[in-house]
């Protein structure tokens, strides 16, 4: 019963999340009640004023839900106008360091939206190459940044789907913000890099498939699919599930895409599990970042961690980098809990030298 | 006391503030305080009179010509008070003098009109993080996970280097 529920709450937030990212989204079609169910959630994942879009021209214009994601839209708003200055900051500080930055998700994931205020634009997140990942943390260091600023330094791509830095520097986009120009990546590693990082953090928020959604209706007659999907095929696979499910859940227009060629139907864990993350009050990730190993504090704490530590059927299958068909995931989830104990293992003596 | 508030010459503030035009209202956010507010369209547009040399029955004449519509010194004497309650107006800009106007009052009054009375939301602020606050770095000595930049505490913040 819970299960069904919660596949019907996550209906119901697809469904008013669908087109909300387009020009002229669709207008809001759903019950004040219905609206009321899935705010908390839609305010807990960032995309209320995606919502608040739709529901502007609708009837629910007025409703204690509405306004909220109104506020939601004019903080978003703000936030986004606070981040580009730090924008400018951090990448005045990175190139007088002899570091160039490529700015990727947050602020550059909004830019898909046609409207300011759409997106929140969250940390700066930043990627650099390998061999300039310590000189740009020093950087940071030196100008007391990197705390200030909750910068979020990347070493090179691996996060995202990988690839050779030089490629992917080549294809790169300079783009004018304020007296500076901001690297972001290349239509085609954008769209790779959105669909992996949504994988990778098991699908939990709503507004990244609403990136990917967005990412690929920009795409446009240019778009170099097999640079995007690139020679890998496991990854490949992966973005196209991501692709595939954007249109099934949200309505995204896939035509022309390969995705759009597949005729093997998704995964059948794939949707079910997005969904359940959906219409989850308290996804488990936000918790695990919230406080790693805080739990072994207290014994009492143990199971409520260990559960948070599970890994839902996406994220698993990503970490341990299996392929998206309909065998069971039990094993994935598995190797996806030893791989994080070992690397666990691994960070645990150099943070305690750090003590 | 009108004579005496007559010769108020209020002046906006706009060091340490953020603020963006949205096409039916202003969004102002505090620096210094680390407030954000929203200003609606007659706000927004008394806010912008305020220039240090504009007087009230100036700035009456101006919003009464902008929004087509008989308007009284009542409705600017009432955004002013909420500007320098919200410290949108520079301090000493004559915000002492300003004359207190009842906004029931005025919503009854101007209701049949269809005047938007002024009015400023407060918005909730972005994070501190996101206002370049002060948060802890990695590997830096915490209590709570949300002192961390990373929002991870384990004694210290995570991930460390």
């Amino acid at each position: 019963m819970a299960v069904a529920n919660a596949q019907s709450k996550g209906r119901l937030l697809a469904a008013t999340l669908a087109g909300s990212w387009r020009g002229s989204p669709p207008k809001l079609d759903c019950s004040l009640s219905e609206l009321e169910e899935i705010a908390p959630l839609l305010l807990r994942s960032g995309a209320a004023a995606l919502c608040w879009r739709r529901a502007r021209d609708s009837g629910l214009r007025d409703a204690p839900a509405a306004r909220e994601f109104h506020q939601a839209y004019r903080q978003n708003f703000l936030q986004a106008a606070l981040r580009e200055r730090t924008i400018e900051k951090v990448f005045g500080l990175l190139r007088a360091a002899g570091v160039e930055p490529i700015l990727v998700k947050g602020w550059a994931a909004a830019r898909l939206y046609t409207e300011r205020g759409l997106r929140p634009c969250g940390d700066v997140d930043l990627c650099v190459r390998l061999d300039q990942f310590e000189p740009a943390e020093a950087a940071l260091w030196e100008a007391l940044a990197y705390g200030r600023y909750e910068v979020d330094l990347h070493r090179g791509f691996d996060g995202l789907g990988g690839g050779d830095a030089d490629a992917i520097y080549a294809r790169s986009r300079l783009l004018k913000l304020g007296a500076t120009a901001v690297r972001v990546l290349g239509r085609e590693d954008e769209l790779r890099a959105l669909s992996v990082h949504m994988l990778r953090e098991g699908a939990w928020r709503p507004l990244w498939m609403c990136d990917v959604a967005a990412a690929v209706e920009a795409a446009g007659a240019s778009f170099d699919w097999g640079c995007c999907l690139t020679e890998d095929r496991r990854l490949a696979g992966w973005i196209n599930c991501a692709i595939r499910a954007a249109h099934e859940l949200l309505g995204a227009d896939i035509t022309g895409t390969p995705a759009a060629r597949m005729t093997k139907p998704l995964p059948r864990w794939l949707v079910p599990t997005i969904l359940k993350e959906w219409a989850s009050r308290r996804p488990s990730m936000p918790e695990r970042h919230r406080a790693p190993m805080a739990y072994l504090r207290s014994p009492a704490g143990i199971l409520k961690g260990l559960r948070h530590r599970w890994p839902n059927t996406i994220e698993a299958t990503v970490v341990v980098r299996g392929p998206f068909n309909d065998w069971p995931r039990l094993p994935f989830q598995l190797g996806s809990c030893v791989a994080r104990t070992v690397k666990l293992a691994a960070r645990w003596p150099k943070a305690r030298k750090g003590r | 006391m009108r004579e005496r508030t007559a010769q108020v010459l209020p002046l906006a503030r706009t060091d340490q503030l953020v603020v963006q035009e949205l096409p039916d209202e202003v969004l102002v956010y505090d620096l210094e305080r680390h407030k954000a507010h929203c200003l609606n369209k007659t706000s927004a547009m008394i806010w912008k009179c305020c220039d240090g040399r504009t007087t009230v029955a100036e700035m009456t004449r101006r919003l009464g010509r902008e929004l087509a519509a008989p308007v009284d010194d009542d409705v600017v004497w009432l955004a002013l008070g909420q500007l320098r309650k919200f410290h949108l107006l520079e301090e000493g800009s004559g915000g002492a003098g300003l004359l207190k106007v009842s906004r029931r009052d005025l919503v009854r009054k101007y209701l049949p009109a269809a005047l938007a009375v002024p009015l400023i939301l407060s918005v909730p602020a972005p994070t501190p993080a996101q206002t370049l606050s002060r948060c802890l770095g990695a590997c830096e000595k915490c209590s709570r996970s949300e002192e961390c930049c990373s929002g991870s505490c384990d004694g210290i913040c995570f991930p460390c280097p």
